[in-house]
């Protein structure tokens, strides 16, 4: 778990260094699509999360993973 | 409607720039519930596991970036679903939800089913965001889940933080949760025999229910905690990506109290059953990559992988990729294609040999633990009306192809008649309108 | 912002509309003096010969430089406070000098408001680049001196700064103000109501160069550095204030011909005379 926590610290760094990376403030109409967030339809999301927790073994990544429910 | 807020913007900037912004009135009265709502329609072939779940969820913008929201999903299932034996060549019997309710014949041939699976679920779930500075945000949230024999409730807390201009985002969250499990009938002792109405295997009555008897009955308890440390980073003024790692650590009881497992001869036919063991704590690490492009200047790319892995010796993988298509000012079509894989717990056995319960400290022939890989392909049709409100419909096909593992080797043959795992497909409908209130 | 201002107040004494009207001026004197790029010694001037240099500004500049971002990204870079610098190769003298695309390709490179860097309060500009508050500071300065007299008197109130004009209510008798729309070239003055809010106009006004029976206004497009051709006379538009009436009605002007079609997209309050 350790290593995989510093993993992500470089690649933050990794990419904040190289400063072709990223979008000015100005430049920002299209990430701030509604469609184009990295959560666009959270309660479709969340309907799926629950779906598939119950029916196979892998839960979260997208979030945290607990279920709340008795399903599996 | 995008110009029309695009106004609205330069109105609310005209007024931060006038210093009226926070005396005006504009602000409250344009203080509305966003209310995001869908309806679940899931209803696996074969008349399996048929669900219902609406959910309603609302938030409310209290201004300066603070956000309240509550949540409430109720969850209505019927259905049967495999309670884990095999197939034999003669009917079996099986008294439903522990010996407490009627008994059910399951034909020859046939995958045994528990058609006790009748549930409703009500969940609800508060959370509040607010900044804590210029760059912060902090999280917290509640949720409380209730369903006949099972009770939970978790608590998190999350922040994020933006870097670089607001090109990176940092975040870490903690979530634990809290579950009390109340089987029909108690929860059965870890593999000790089941009691059944007289069965294939032949096995006697009387022997099997004095086993069980010494059992749980007991409440059962687990508690589960995540860590989520996320990194979402801007890689140019079309596209990002979010990258995630996640810990989930399960203790108590993990059982499913009603999944039993075959102990086969090597006819493969059943002598009698037990009920399931697994461990009683589970470590979950995952891995979640999501790239998102706006392409053509008008539709979105959204591609996810997920690695998982856990102590269980389980590993998947995940694809999902979805397009979204926005064919018109206001409507979009989005074709969504998801491919699952996963490997099957050690212990995930399809059924045990003759006497083998004695030895094994823990057994499952739950398909969920077993190895399959499942797709799902769907498409999903949106749009924006005149009020503002966005409405949208998705039909989607899910199919589970399971890879057989977990045969007792001195029972294969015997086994090699039944359809031993047979596949799961299913179809899920789901509706979502969103609107101001 | 040379500009004449008045200060109507509707059943004030004579005595009270002169302490208000003072308090309006000062306040007028005070934005103008702070953002005017012909004076020495303020914000303005700092930032334009800054060399390259970052800047620490104030507090009220730092929201009229986001408000000025806003702007850029709202209309997809057509409102740049940086334009200022094309000045030095167009001159409105209604003559036919209108500058070649040499020209016009050697200052380029000092427009555009994406080549700022701009994390408030602390503003970097590459040297040569200027900024100009003169499209919105006049407008700006209209609706914060209604914002001082709104705070002293409950009567009715307009301020007029050359035309362009903010109103706290409607009259004592429950009817409009009744403005008067002075178009260039014409000799009748159109008349437009006003109940609260703010109302604004541009116009090219007698700034234009004539070349070859093109009429070039002064309306110049900071992404090409050229000038609109084609465009109407006269915009004027009325909104909630006066800052934001004049942001529609120059951006409104940027669009040339299409300058209707642009304020009916934003659901503008407008008149345009071609």
């Amino acid at each position: 778990m350790k290593r995989q926590t510093l993993l992500i610290t470089v690649v933050a760094l990794a990419l904040s260094a190289c400063s072709s990376i990223g979008a000015k403030p100005w430049q920002r109409s299209a990430l701030a699509r509604p469609d184009m967030q990295v959560d666009a339809d959270p309660v479709l999301a969340g309907l799926d999360d629950h779906i598939y927790f119950s029916k196979e073994a892998s839960s979260g990544g997208r979030g945290f993973g607990g279920g709340g429910c008795g399903c599996n | 409607m995008q110009l029309k807020n695009r106004r609205q913007s330069l109105t609310a900037a005209t007024l931060t720039l006038l210093g009226t912004a926070a005396a005006g009135g504009a602000q409250a009265d344009g203080r509305s519930w966003d209310i995001d709502s869908a309806v679940l329609v899931y209803s696996e072939s074969g008349g399996r596991v048929q669900a219902i779940e609406p959910v309603v969820k609302g938030t409310l913008d209290l201004g300066g970036e603070r956000y309240f929201s509550a949540k409430l999903v109720f969850d209505s299932l019927t259905g049967a679903s495999p309670n884990g034996a095999t197939p034999a060549s003669t009917p079996q019997t099986f008294t439903g939800a522990s010996g407490g309710g009627r008994a059910s014949v399951t034909p020859a041939f046939e995958t045994p089913l528990d058609d006790r699976f009748k549930d409703t679920r009500v969940q609800g779930v508060l959370d509040y965001s607010f900044p804590v500075s210029a760059n912060g945000t902090l999280g917290f949230g509640g949720t409380v889940s209730s369903e006949y024999d099972f009770l939970s409730a978790g608590a998190n807390l999350r922040y994020a933080h933006d870097l670089f201009q607001n090109n990176t985002t940092l975040s870490v969250g903690l979530s634990v949760e809290a579950d009390q499990i109340d089987p029909v009938g108690g929860a059965p002792e870890p593999l000790t025999r089941v009691a059944t109405g007289g069965g294939g295997g032949g096995d006697d009555e009387g022997e099997g229910e004095g086993e069980n008897e010494g059992g749980g009955g007991r409440t059962q308890s687990k508690t589960v905690t995540d860590l989520v440390l996320g990194l979402t980073q801007v890689l140019g003024p079309r596209s990002l990506l979010q990258l995630n790692y996640s810990l989930s650590a399960s203790s108590g009881y993990q059982n499913d109290p009603y999944k039993l497992l075959s102990v086969v001869g090597s006819d493969g036919e059943p002598d009698y059953y037990v009920w399931e063991s697994r461990p009683d704590s589970r470590l979950k690490h995952a891995l979640f990559a999501r790239y998102k492009l706006f392409s053509f200047n008008r539709d979105v790319v959204d591609a996810s992988y997920r690695y998982m892995t856990d102590d269980w010796g389980i590993a998947s993988s995940t694809i999902d990729l979805t397009y979204r298509w926005n064919f018109a000012a206001h409507h979009y079509l989005e074709p969504h294609l998801r491919w699952y894989t996963q490997t099957a717990a050690d212990f995930y056995r399809v059924a045990l040999y003759d006497g083998e319960d004695q030895t094994v400290a823990h057994a499952s022939a739950d398909p969920r633990l077993g190895a399959f890989d499942a797709w799902t392909a769907g498409v999903k049709l949106g749009g924006t009306l005149n009020s503002g409100s966005d409405w949208s419909a998705r039909l989607e096909w899910y199919q589970q192809q399971s890879k057989l593992t977990g045969v007792p080797a001195q029972a294969a043959d015997g086994l090699s008649k039944f359809d031993l795992q047979p596949d799961l497909s299913a179809v899920m409908f789901t509706v979502g309108y969103r609107f101001k209130w | 912002m040379a500009s004449p201002c008045e200060v109507l107040i509707d059943g004030a004494s004579s005595a009270q509309t002169a302490e208000l009207a003072h308090l309006a001026a000062a306040e007028v004197w005070r934005i103008e003096a702070h953002w005017s790029r012909y004076r020495k010694n303020n914000i303005v001037h700092r930032i334009n010969t800054a060399g390259g240099k970052p800047v620490k500004v104030d507090e009220e500049t730092a929201r009229f430089l986001d408000y000025a971002q806003h702007l850029y990204q709202f209309s997809d870079g057509l409102f740049d406070v940086t334009s200022g610098v094309l000045r030095r190769i167009w001159t409105f003298d209604g003559s036919d000098r209108v500058p070649d695309a040499r020209q016009i390709d050697a200052i380029l490179p000092l427009v555009g408001w994406q080549k700022v860097d701009w994390q408030s309060p602390w503003l970097r500009m590459p040297a040569g680049m200027e900024i100009d508050f003169g499209g919105i500071g006049k407008e700006y300065a209209v609706d914060r001196a209604l914002g001082l007299l709104r705070a002293q008197t409950p009567l009715p109130v307009l301020v007029n700064c050359g035309g362009d004009l903010a109103a706290s209510g409607p009259h004592l008798d429950g009817s409009d103000w009744q403005v008067g729309v002075e178009i260039p070239g014409r000799a009748d003055t159109p008349l437009m109501t006003l109940r609260a809010g703010g109302l604004a106009s541009s116009g090219d006004a007698h700034r234009y160069l004539l070349k070859d029976g093109v009429r070039y206004p002064h309306v110049l497009d900071p992404r090409s550095g050229r000038a609109v051709t084609g465009g109407p006379h006269t915009v004027t538009v009325r909104a909630s204030s006066c800052t934001e009436a004049g942001v529609l009605s120059t951006l409104a002007l940027l669009h040339g011909p299409q300058a209707e079609d642009y304020l009916r997209s934003c659901g503008a309050d407008a008149a345009v005379w071609w």
